[in-house]
């Protein structure tokens, strides 16, 4: 990787807090043992039994930054997950652009109704984003600045849609894919943009207090786009925003959903400090592909939200023996499911309360 | 040359050329070749390439997307020309993206795919009320029901559907896909077929109209 750091790969002793713990894994250390995090975003972390208990519920703390982080504080309480993050969609940028977005209720995340775009031709359209006045992302600012003062030892996670992500909730993904081939300058142009903005608002969040970046792209995955359009025209994008958050000393890492083996080079050109990856994965085999990559997850949020939980806690536990620098779930975990299998993940690595 | 007309069909498929479909399009009208034979031999043999090509990975959703595209701007030109009756007997298909989820881009491959497999497709779009399924497979009389979702958030609605259609006695088949869903998944809530992607969704759609239950191969999430 072509940000090794000073230090990387020494083991480092001591107890050491949640924060330490993930920002020294990312930036390559040996330490006691792999964190376990849900990072919030498209990855989302809310329970409806924390949201019951707590009264901090969905559809109202997609928009009250003090219900946001009073959920996000609960989840971490409940489950022993060892980070704080919000929002709890990934709707809040597409929204913040002019997508009309509907709430959804207790149990379903808000989702995009209405695009502002009918082709990438029409970027231009978009003006500026800024973090402070545009939709939620001051709700989501403010958020991350309640939860930095509530918080200092637990890492905050600031999170971005990635750019093909955020295209398709922007435009309609069928003709998206479509223009991918027809409109491949539209297209780049329109990414570029976006991933300007999206630095950005990933500053304002660092600025509020956020100590890492995820960027979760679940639309730029190889099975959908190909290897070759994730390479020139995902990756591009992707990379610039790895960067320029690399510059200003901020770790980032990267997920994307599906099958990622036929993208693993280009990924790995990312230089994200983690690759997040779903489910369909195999860890062992990627570790194989790319040894140099920190990977992160990719405990099946099927099975998070089914059980049993004896069967979380051994899956979760043959993730860590296979390799992942990060445990984590593989996707989205569903608002239904239960505490107790959250917390069965999390057991996997967390000495015995 | 009805073999080169029919081979200049597929090709403008698989080239993902609309202009080149329709134009060979009217060519074979031109040279009389039956509208029937232009799209089962011309058209649809190109879609089938593209599926190979699909499971090769030489293509991915951009490329689908063109050339069903190209093979409709191909079925336009024929279809004025089409006898009548020859709609009557297609298996009719309602599909939708169960309430909750609005990513429909599985679902739309899913309805293409279907349609140049010869099946009468009823879209009922995304984000649809698991009593919407009901009503309009009575309706249109469903030989099957198609529910997507890419969240597992909504996935549970699938399950619902599934004991409404039950309930309301409708006797279509229910096939379920999307991201997060696993042959296992589709057993557990009752429906009778998994696909895990577009093309094989068509295969699975005709052997379950043919036959009993099934899951189909190369299913590998566990």
């Amino acid at each position: 990787m072509l940000h090794a750091r000073p230090g990387e790969g020494r083991s480092v002793s001591g107890s050491l807090s949640e924060k330490e713990r993930l920002l020294l894994t990312l930036s390559g250390r040996k330490v006691d043992r792999a964190p376990v995090i849900c990072p919030g975003g498209m990855m989302t972390m809310a329970s409806r039994e924390v949201m019951r208990e707590t009264g901090h519920r969905w559809p109202e703390a997609h928009r009250d930054p003090h219900r946001m982080a009073a959920l996000s504080l609960a989840m971490r309480a409940a489950t022993g997950l060892e980070n704080l993050g919000s929002p709890f969609c990934m709707t809040v940028e597409a929204e913040a652009w002019g997508g009309e977005v509907e709430d959804g209720d207790e149990v379903t995340p808000p989702s995009v109704l209405a695009y502002p775009l009918e082709s990438v031709r029409e970027w231009p359209k978009l003006r500026a984003l800024d973090p402070r006045r545009d939709g939620r992302l001051p709700a989501v600012l403010e958020c991350t600045r309640l939860l930095r003062a509530e918080e200092r030892e637990t890492p905050i996670v600031a999170n971005l849609v990635g750019p093909t992500s955020l295209a398709t909730s922007l435009l309609d993904a069928t003709t998206f894919y479509r223009e991918l081939r027809a409109e491949p300058d539209a297209v780049r142009s329109l990414l570029g943009f976006l991933a300007e903005n999206e630095i950005r608002y990933g500053e304002a969040l660092c600025g509020a207090g956020a100590d890492l970046i995820v960027i979760a792209d679940p639309s730029a995955t190889g099975e959908i786009l190909g290897p070759k359009n994730f390479r020139h025209l995902a990756a591009p994008t992707l990379g610039a925003m790895v960067q320029a958050m690399h510059r200003r000393g901020v770790p980032t890492i990267v997920h994307i959903c599906g099958d990622v083996r036929p993208i693993y080079s280009a990924l790995a050109d990312l230089d994200a400090d983690a690759l997040s990856i779903d489910s369909i994965v195999s860890v062992r085999e990627m570790q194989r592909a790319l040894p140099s990559a920190r990977i992160m997850g990719n405990v099946s949020t099927l099975l998070l939200e089914e059980g049993p939980v004896e069967r979380v806690s051994e899956v979760a536990r043959r993730t860590v023996e296979a390799g992942v620098a990060i445990l984590a779930p593989a996707c989205g975990v569903g608002a239904k499911t239960p505490v107790a299998h959250l917390r069965a993940m999390a057991g996997a690595v967390r000495p015995a309360a | 040359m009805t073999d080169q007309i029919l081979t200049e069909l597929a090709d403008a498929v698989v080239a993902m050329d609309a202009t080149r479909a329709s134009r060979a399009a009217g060519r074979a009208l031109e040279s009389g070749i039956a509208p029937v034979v232009a799209i089962l031999d011309g058209l649809s043999k190109g879609m089938e390439r593209v599926s190979e090509l699909y499971e090769a990975e030489e293509y991915f959703i951009p490329e689908i997307l063109l050339s069903a595209d190209a093979m409709n701007a191909g079925v336009d030109v024929l279809r004025p020309h089409l006898p009548k009756e020859s709609t009557r007997d297609k298996r009719k298909v309602v599909i939708g993206v169960v309430k909750g989820d609005t990513h429909d881009i599985g679902k739309n491959l899913v309805r293409i795919m279907l349609e140049n497999g010869g099946f009468e497709v009823h879209d009922l779009g995304r984000d649809v009320a698991h009593s919407r399924f009901v009503e309009v497979a009575r309706q249109v009389g469903a030989d099957l029901v198609c529910l997507s979702t890419l969240m597992t958030t909504t996935m549970d609605g699938m399950r619902v559907v599934i004991d409404e259609l039950r309930r309301a006695g409708v006797a279509a088949r229910v096939m379920v896909g999307g991201g997060p869903i696993s042959p296992g998944f589709a057993s557990r809530i009752g429906a009778d077929g998994y696909g895990r992607n577009a093309t094989e969704a068509v295969r699975v759609a005709r052997s379950l109209l043919g036959s009993g239950p099934v899951v189909a191969r190369g299913a590998t999430q566990a």
